[in-house]
């Protein structure tokens, strides 16, 4: 039975090589793009030749047509210009997010519905649940690899248009799924690191294309208590970095809790000079129709724990009890149980 | 078998076997010629045109990362080399240029050229592979210091190629090994590759006027058809002589890399014209010579033909370009931004 023609996003690794498998196998007519983001001419860095012919070889192995198209132009415009100039503004970015805000789930969405696609599917550990024609955004069942977070700014129509075939799995059945399959891809590393970021790491990415202010750092009280090699490499919440560690003083660990983004001051100070009772966002997008005041789990990273919150207003979130503050440039994502429910950028 | 077959494109090209280099293709065989002329002349100016195939673009920018002078020669808004550009060339100096473009077909007379380069006292060396329906092979050979032709590109077998060279020893060889193809070429000789080589080129050749007939027919009965069923297209270059076995066409700002997709996914073959390693399209450099903006030299579809190809596959292709073309139209939204 063919349920639909999918354009399925296979960036050669383990995740989208076992959601190549699943979609041929529930009767989906599949076929395969590699995204070429970035790599420039000689195809280093990430969407590396290697792994562009890695999803190739998947897609022959399962008999589906494979494309590559390059969205490196509109990858810089939205991804890696935004990257570095969220850096210059003392904020602390999540690329992974524009990304899927503007290249997957826009870029190449509107591409497939333009080439008459009915769906695109990528890898993503999440899940979509349609109840009676409201399609809800679900963590993946693997708690370790749910990736619901980055998808937290995509709304109803794209839901209803998106397959995500490994939510219900966890990350050893996808590998044995693939190597079941006899995909190549099954025992594949993951990315695990900012995708465009080469192996010289973020200081050096960041410090050969934008410039970086040394200066001081001080208590609360203005007492200088260090020096620093960038304040734009720093963000709200470090212990370490830019050269100089952040000594404990009087027993109590330091923290980074703001930057001044005229004079590079970096200003340190305890756990509880961190702390905040509410976050303001903006670049707010919810997955489904909700109504506020709402009651919420706010998650402020990627991975790892929720908050409860009143998501007061669109754009102001308030949390039941003080909380560490979100780094301005962080997206916090709204989960109601499981659903993630919408998302913004705190300022 | 293997020197009948270097007597046979001997006696086909006009020189002497011992002018007959095998190589594994026209890649090889450039490579040969650009970085063993190169290594052997320190100080020659190597030129080439601007809408050289990657082949000869980048073994002489590698040149001109290492300290030797190169020069891209401009071409006009049709790909047509501006000849004023050769008054640079100096005695010594390797000009490199293509009969016939790759991606657009565009033909530059490089018999004009041959005779002005050599005036000057310089080498001229014609990447001849896509030349066969404009340039008799032998008139190529003749005029060039060095050409290049490859296997399949006439329907023989790929990883086998040749290049005619006049003066084997102007030029550092780049391998080092046994003693075959003169040294320059060292390695065991693929002879079953080059004989087959050599069975096709001839072939080829006996039914060449008779080919470039039909790919006259064929190319305009393209040319007819997309205009009957598409309304916003140019053809590359359409003011200028072209080869008989390319069209190239420029879609506005329709992405072709969509159109690709949707074309290959229906079965027909066509391509973008440039593409990295990857497979990933990228502006064509040869558009963006001809001084094409970006975002139209996005949107460029080649289509090429064959002697085998039939007058209904023209029709049939042409009609499957048109739906997907009709059909990404209509989305305004996907259009290069």
């Amino acid at each position: 039975m063919n349920k639909g023609k999918v354009l399925l996003a296979m960036s050669g690794g383990v995740d989208s090589s076992t959601a190549a498998v699943l979609l041929t196998q529930q009767g989906y007519e599949v076929e395969g793009v590699t995204l070429k983001l970035w790599g420039g001419e000689t195809d280093s860095g990430c969407c590396s030749l290697a792994d562009v012919e890695d999803a190739r070889r998947v897609a022959s192995q399962l008999g589906i047509t494979h494309h590559v198209f390059n969205l490196g132009d509109e990858f810089n415009k939205y991804v890696v210009e935004p990257y570095l100039e969220s850096h210059t503004q003392m904020l602390t970015p999540n690329p992974c997010i524009e990304c899927n805000r503007h290249i997957k789930f826009a870029g190449l969405h509107d591409r497939a519905m333009a080439m008459g696609f009915d769906f695109v599917a990528t890898g993503h550990h999440a899940r979509i649940e349609n109840d009676n024609g409201t399609f809800k955004l679900m963590r993946g069942a693997d708690d370790k690899k749910d990736q619901s977070y980055v998808l937290s700014m995509v709304g109803q129509t794209v839901l209803s248009q998106t397959l995500l075939p490994v939510g219900d799995l966890t990350k050893d059945q996808v590998r044995k799924i693939a190597a079941d399959a006899g995909l190549r891809t099954a025992s594949k590393a993951e990315s695990m690191d900012v995708c465009f970021i080469e192996k010289k790491g973020r200081e050096d990415f960041l410090s050969s294309r934008i410039e970086l202010h040394p200066g001081k750092i001080v208590d609360s009280n203005g007492v200088e208590v260090g020096s620093h090699s960038g304040a734009e490499l720093l963000t709200i919440g470090q212990r370490r970095g830019a050269g100089v560690a952040v000594a404990d003083r009087a027993g109590e660990k330091q923290y980074v809790v703001s930057r001044n983004p005229d004079t590079y001051e970096v200003t340190v100070g305890t756990q509880d000079d961190l702390l905040s009772r509410e976050v303001q966002i903006r670049q707010v997008s919810t997955t489904r129709k909700i109504e506020y005041p709402i009651k919420v789990q706010v998650q402020p990273r990627a991975h790892g724990k929720s908050y409860d919150a009143i998501w007061k207003t669109p754009e102001l979130i308030v949390f039941d009890e003080k909380q560490t503050r979100i780094a301005p440039g962080q997206t916090a994502a709204c989960y109601i149980g499981n659903e993630c429910i919408g998302s913004g950028i705190a300022i | 078998m293997l020197e009948d077959s270097r007597e046979n494109f001997a006696i086909n090209l006009g020189v002497s076997p011992d002018n007959i280099v095998f190589t594994s293709g026209a890649t090889e065989s450039l490579n040969i010629v650009i970085q063993g002329y190169g290594r052997a002349h320190p100080n020659a100016t190597i030129f080439h045109s601007a809408i050289e195939h990657p082949a000869v673009m980048k073994p002489a920018k590698y040149f001109s990362e290492h300290g030797h002078n190169v020069v891209s020669l401009e071409v006009d808004a049709n790909g047509v080399l501006k000849f004023e550009q050769l008054d640079m060339v100096q005695p010594g100096d390797l000009v490199c240029v293509m009969p016939v473009n790759n991606e657009i077909g565009v033909i530059n007379d490089v018999i004009k050229i041959s005779e002005f380069v050599h005036e000057r006292g310089a080498l001229l060396l014609t990447d001849c592979v896509q030349s066969f329906y404009s340039f008799d092979p032998k008139v190529l050979s003749e005029i060039s210091d060095f050409a290049v032709f490859s296997s399949h590109k006439l329907g023989g077998p790929q990883g086998v190629g040749l290049l005619v060279i006049k003066n084997r020893k102007i030029i550092h060889p780049l391998s080092f090994g046994g003693s075959q193809e003169w040294e320059l070429r060292p390695g065991t000789t693929p002879a079953f590759l080059i004989s087959a080589f050599s069975f096709v080129f001839n072939k080829a050749l006996q039914q060449r006027a008779e080919s470039i007939a039909h790919l006259e027919k064929c190319q305009q009965s393209c040319i007819d058809e997309l205009h009957a069923s598409i309304s916003d297209f140019e053809v590359n270059a359409i003011a200028v002589p072209r080869s008989p076995h390319i069209v190239s066409i420029n879609l506005g700002n329709l992405e072709s890399q969509m159109l690709v997709a949707m074309i290959d996914a229906k079965g027909v073959c066509v391509s973008r014209g440039s593409a990295c390693a990857s497979g990933a399209s990228t502006p064509s450099p040869v558009l963006l010579a001809l001084g094409i903006e970006k975002s139209k030299a996005t949107s460029t579809l080649r289509l090429s033909f064959y002697p085998e190809t039939k007058e209904n596959d023209i029709i049939d292709g042409v009609q499957v370009i048109a739906d997907c073309v009709s059909q990404l139209q209509t989305k305004k939204s996907v259009v290069n931004s």
